[in-house]
């Protein structure tokens, strides 16, 4: 294994990243995508360093990344929910899969890192496998929120009149939208993404929001069937807290999904493209019946 | 197929001509083992004064890295030669997280120095670090006899410092779980390789008992180079275990000076700095890191630091 930092040139700035690749042949790229927290290249507790250690192992080549204006990158920190730094992910990776003369890459975001791994997925064609790490919440990859638009506005005018939303608390109304079970809304990204890119998302958020995201899940292997036949999977991690990936136990169970499932949906060349649950990592979640 | 290393490599170094600065990475040996590092050099003249910057401990050292690299574009824009490093257990490092430890932080320094050394020639060298970092630069500085020092809000009694370190994780989870804080001894174990899990860094008893008896006065025992001492305060009333420091530096042989920076952010020095905001994250410390190094640059100019190299840059 040998790392690489580099800096890439974007126009008067310099993107700061780091390439893990194996010592013998490298079958593809990863690259690695954290939120908007201002966090480095590394990630919380150096989650992306063994990450990348850990693929390269496997015969990828893994890289890492400082978004502008964060940790070695210059230029000024922007980072927009709904204008994530898309087309800077996109120019790392090009010049990298470049370099290294490899033509498909797999994504993995974390939080709203998920944002730009959908976005890239959508614009590179390499780009044949997108992992989403969300600890938390279902937001990064949900579009308004997860609601419509005249659920927004009812939310809004209810947060606008405490009383009158106390008084919905009080009659259940969650209960009554969670029991009748619609699917979440992804932001578009996620849909033209599974066109040409297996989805894994690995889970750590409530039960809730668990069994809302597998009623997405089930929609979109729906829509995947007529598509190529891509694989969109759930895998459950027992994340606990809300920073640095807790417990510590989690932090391994995360990497051993990212690298599993990387090593089956960018098969060496040659090998059965087959594709197996995990036996390891994060527990796979099937959507409902 | 093969991995092509030359167009890589070539990506090593960077330009930044706004800032005047040239950047490269660098892969040293530091703690016995790989690590990488950024040199930021002037881009007009070469410098003759060099500072490494000792990052802070766990979390620390992600929240304290925008006001490092922020600090070391600017001294090199003022002709310095700058090194940042990841200690061994951080960042790109070759090395364990598990592995880290006070003991550690400090011969990661005193390797850094080495570093610089052997890769820009120099005059003379000084290190600079906020909280933790602040302390670990000024025992190596100790060690190595380094000409200058500058420390952030310096961590003086270990002791506060990591029960302080812990609470703030426990606190993350009392807020977000419900767990109640452990009254007295908050690992699981008793053994010297109990890990305490905290926010996901693993801290060990053996380190956790390290910064148990660190006191940063007791380590200082032969610089005699010129220091100085930033506090970041909400009130501009002096510090005493600032004040304390001063004066033991100034013992040595020393000059040394405290300088008290007052700032309404001060309290969160250290701490996650980027916050959301109608749907974008902001940087929440800005103004108090550009406070802090224009007290850092004031200083150097005061103290004449790397004036050689400026005399020189200026005739060229």
């Amino acid at each position: 294994m040998n790392e690489h930092p580099i800096f890439v040139p974007r126009g008067r700035e310099s993107l700061a990243a780091v390439v893990t690749t194996p010592e013998g042949a490298c079958r593809a790229g990863v690259l690695l995508l954290q939120g908007s927290a201002g966090t480095p290249r590394s990630h919380r507790n150096r989650l992306w360093v063994r990450t990348a250690r850990s693929l390269a192992d496997r015969g990828f080549a893994a890289i890492r990344m400082d978004y502008r204006g964060v940790g070695d990158s210059t230029g000024t920190y922007e980072f927009e929910m709904d204008r994530p730094p898309v087309a800077d992910a996109l120019a790392v990776t090009e010049l990298v899969l470049d370099a290294l003369g490899l033509h498909r890459v797999g994504v993995v975001g974390n939080c709203v890192g998920t944002r730009v791994a959908l976005g890239l997925a959508t614009r590179l064609p390499a780009c044949v496998s997108v992992a989403s790490v969300l600890p938390m919440s279902l937001g990064p990859v949900l579009s308004g929120r997860g609601r419509s638009r005249p659920t927004r506005a009812a939310f809004d005018f209810l947060r606008r009149h405490p009383t009158l939303r106390q008084a919905s608390h009080r009659l259940g109304s969650g209960r009554v939208a969670r029991g009748l079970g619609a699917p979440p809304r992804f932001i578009p990204e996620v849909g033209v993404a599974l066109r040409s890119a297996h989805l894994l998302f690995l889970h750590g958020g409530t039960d809730h929001s668990r069994a809302k995201l597998a009623r997405g899940v089930e929609q979109l292997r729906q829509e995947a069937a007529g598509n190529g036949h891509r694989r969109v999977e759930m895998w459950r991690l027992d994340f606990e807290g809300r920073t640095g990936f807790r417990p510590i136990e989690v932090q391994a169970s995360l990497i051993d999904s990212v690298v599993r499932w990387m090593d089956e949906t960018l098969p060496s060349p040659g090998a059965p493209g087959v594709v197996t649950m995990p036996e390891a990592g994060a527990a796979p979640v099937q959507g409902p019946s | 197929m093969a991995v092509q290393l030359p167009p890589l490599e070539s990506l090593r170094s960077a330009v930044h001509q706004d800032l005047g600065i040239r950047e490269v990475f660098l892969l040293p040996d530091i703690g016995a083992r790989k690590t990488v590092a950024v040199l930021s050099t002037p881009l007009d003249g070469a410098a003759t004064h060099g500072w490494v910057v000792c990052h802070s401990f766990g979390a620390e050292q992600v929240f304290l890295q925008p006001l490092e690299v922020a600090a070391a574009r600017s001294l090199a824009a003022r002709g310095f030669a700058v090194l940042r490093f990841h200690g061994q257990g951080y960042g790109d490092s070759e090395g364990d997280t598990a592995e880290i430890s006070l003991d550690a932080h400090v011969r990661d320094a005193v390797d850094a120095t080495a570093a610089l050394a052997s890769t820009v020639p120099l005059e003379a060298i000084g290190l600079i670090g906020g909280s933790l970092g602040g302390a670990v630069a000024a025992v190596a500085a100790d060690r190595v006899g380094a000409s200058s020092l500058v420390m952030w809000e310096p961590v003086v009694s270990g002791s506060r410092f990591i029960q302080r370190f812990i609470r703030a994780g426990l606190v993350t989870e009392l807020a977000s779980r419900g767990v109640r804080p452990a009254d007295d001894d908050p690992f699981p174990g008793s053994g010297p390789d109990a890990v305490l899990d905290v926010q996901g860094f693993p801290l060990r008893r053996a380190v956790y008992e390290q910064f148990l008896a660190f006191d940063l006065l007791h380590e200082l025992k032969a610089f005699r180079g010129r220091s100085l001492v930033v506090q970041l305060s909400a009130t501009p009333r002096r510090r005493p275990d600032l004040q304390r420091l001063v004066a033991a530096l100034a013992s040595l042989g020393g000059a040394s000076t405290l300088e008290v920076v007052v700032d309404p952010q001060a309290g969160l020095f250290a701490q996650p700095r980027y916050r959301s905001h109608a749907g974008r994250k902001e940087d929440t410390q800005r103004g108090m890191s550009d406070r802090i190094i224009s007290a850092t640059l004031a200083w150097c100019g005061g103290s004449e630091l790397g004036a050689h190299g400026g005399e020189e840059r200026r005739r060229a």
